[in-house]
């Protein structure tokens, strides 16, 4: 069998909340004992209703938070803790989307500056005109016209932002990237474009991603596992379809019965 | 022929901006019936909400309703003076927003809030008006209602304060309730709960209600007929079961070919549609859609179709009376 790429093994990450003074302060378990694999060139859904820790689960797997305690095996490799020089490349072999594209794209800058960041701080292009070029193939690649580098982020819609935004995380080349509510802030017409692009992009390169996602029929179309979040405890976790037809936590069953559904038509 | 609750005629709403006139909506008519939820249904910027609020006149600054008539219980509302309107509005019209987090007062306490709603229309004392908010805290069912009355918003979570909205919205009988995404702020669980207690009231007050929302499983699951706002216009109205047996309009075949389905183990690749919502500042001359319509032909770009059929109308020259049939039904199976 495989080795998973990506492995959480009992990962906690709790926040001390303010408190009065001399009272000890509360402490939020926001992640509380997680684990989860997430094979190489597979997407794994996570859901949960908002405050059940799914989005610190996320920010905690890639760092953008310190784990409590736990461990993040990447490749094999305990990237949990220690400095960037000893997690070696792992900043480079992940990328994140995040939800509202209108905050996550740095209004002054151009699109092409957007897409280079991560590869000039990462020091992968070695020139220019190199990086420009890259822009351009980046931009293709996710079915923008090259042309549109000039611009700001202010000239697109909501959906062309998502897809810069996927430019950026692609432009690192990661290894997997971590979709935070991708479409959440998007129209259903537009959702189903940038769900198709993410799609083309695994099919074509194999790139596995996590998703988080309150819409439980996106994680169905666009994962092959699921784990079911609730109070930063994973209450069940499995293939997707036998997750979405068999559930067998309650707290599953009742997440799916209260989605409204065409199907179940006045 | 049925009486109508509210008949709108041709409203054309424009906000007046630096760049131009957005045209929010260019001339939509529909009535609302006695004890039926209609649903308006369109993606942002389709003027579903702006539909509502023209009919309110709450619109924001720069917006001014351009033409039209809403004629609820024999007045226009959009010719009526300030003062007849704003004692119908919270008094026979009853409105919910859609962020429960913002449109309560921090300062207040829902108790205040709610009373206020109550005494703005009738003349009452304080203790009667109080003995009714409890009354109407039990209706949406939030927990020791007497006791809640005196909380803060801030005590509550994002279901209950939606609850206190409704509470608001109903404190007055009214004969019509506009709700504009109601649940859209909320977890599935809780939009459950809130719909639920929604339907319910509509039905035990026999009140007529308009659903605005985004979520075609909403509008299944609640409503009783729809109207589908694309680009200012209605481009297909029907009962709610035809609407999603044979979606007459390629742009409602478009959006239920682009939503996720959760009972759909197929993982089917979704249809996109392409390309993105017309620019309202300058609108296409012929049917907002052709732009992105698979099934467009030179006409749709040029003129812009009525709306055909009755009682199940779509606005798409493929409906016209000698236009080549093309079966919808046999579509979305395939």
């Amino acid at each position: 069998m495989t080795q998973p790429l990506l492995q959480l093994r009992d990962l906690h990450k709790h926040f001390r909340l303010p408190s009065a003074p001399f009272t000890p302060k509360p402490v939020l378990r926001a992640v509380d004992g997680v684990d989860l694999d997430l094979m190489k060139g597979e997407t794994l859904g996570l859901v949960g209703e908002s405050g059940c820790g799914k989005s610190t689960l996320a920010r905690t797997v890639i760092r953008l938070h310190e784990p409590t305690s736990g461990s993040i095996l990447f490749d094999g490799k305990d990237v949990s803790k220690g400095s960037d020089r000893q997690t070696g490349t792992f900043r480079r072999r992940v990328q994140m989307i995040f939800q509202d594209p209108y905050a996550s794209l740095n209004p002054r800058w151009r699109v092409a500056d957007i897409i280079a960041e991560p590869m000039r701080t990462l020091g992968l292009a070695r020139n220019r005109t190199e990086v420009d070029h890259r822009v351009a193939e980046l931009l293709t690649r996710v079915r923008l016209d090259p042309s549109v580098m000039r611009k700001f982020p202010h000239e697109f819609s909501g959906g062309q932002r998502q897809r810069i935004a996927i430019a950026r995380a692609l432009s690192s080349q990661p290894e997997f990237i971590v979709c935070d509510e991708p479409t959440s802030a998007l129209d259903v017409s537009v959702q189903a474009q940038v769900l198709d692009l993410m799609q083309e992009l695994q099919d074509e390169f194999g790139l596995p991603y996590l998703l988080i996602s309150h819409n439980l029929a996106v994680v169905r179309q666009m994962s092959s596992a699921v784990g079911v979040l609730h109070n930063g405890v994973l209450v069940e976790k499995g293939p997707t379809d036998a997750i979405f037809d068999n559930p067998q936590a309650d707290y599953t069953k009742m997440l799916l019965d209260a989605v409204p559904d065409i199907s179940r038509v006045a | 022929m049925t009486q109508t609750v509210l008949s709108v005629r041709d409203l054309a709403t424009s906000f007046f901006t630096r760049r131009g006139e957005v045209q929010a909506v260019r001339g939509v008519s529909f009535d609302v019936r006695p004890g039926e939820i209609l649903g308006l249904v369109g993606e942002s910027g389709s003027g579903k909400s702006i539909t509502c609020m023209s009919v309110l006149r709450l619109l924001k600054a720069g917006g001014r309703i351009k033409s039209g008539s809403a004629n609820f219980e024999g007045t226009d509302l959009l010719s009526l003076d300030e003062n007849a309107l704003s004692d119908l509005r919270g008094n026979r019209i009853g409105v919910i927003f859609q962020d429960p987090m913002t449109s309560l007062n921090p300062t207040l306490t829902v108790g205040e809030q709610v009373m206020e709603a109550i005494l703005r229309h009738r003349p009452i004392s304080r203790a009667q008006a109080r003995a009714r908010a409890v009354e109407l805290f039990e209706l949406v069912r939030i927990p020791s209602a007497a006791a809640r009355l005196k909380s803060y918003p801030h005590e509550f979570s994002g279901g209950m304060r939606q609850r206190v909205m409704i509470a608001i919205a109903l404190a007055c009988d009214p004969k019509l309730l506009i709700a504009d995404e109601p649940t859209t702020a909320l977890d599935v669980t809780i939009q459950r709960q809130i719909l639920a207690l929604l339907k319910d009231l509509q039905q035990r007050l026999g009140m007529a209600v308009i659903l605005i929302t985004h979520d075609l499983g909403v509008i299944a699951e609640v409503t009783d007929r729809v109207l589908v706002l694309y680009g200012g216009l209605v481009m297909e109205t029907a009962p709610v079961r035809e609407l999603f047996a044979a979606p007459g309009h390629p742009y409602t075949l478009g959006l239920l070919g682009a939503v996720p389905d959760l009972r759909d183990d197929t993982h089917r690749r979704l249809t996109p549609i392409p390309g993105s919502p017309p620019n309202m500042l300058a609108p296409p001359p012929g049917c907002p859609f052709a732009p992105r319509c698979p099934h467009a032909m030179t006409r749709c770009l040029a003129e812009l179709p009525p709306l055909f059929g009755e009682g199940h109308q779509s606005r798409c020259w493929l409906q016209h009376p000698d236009a080549p049939k093309v079966d919808a039904v046999h579509e979305v199976a395939a």
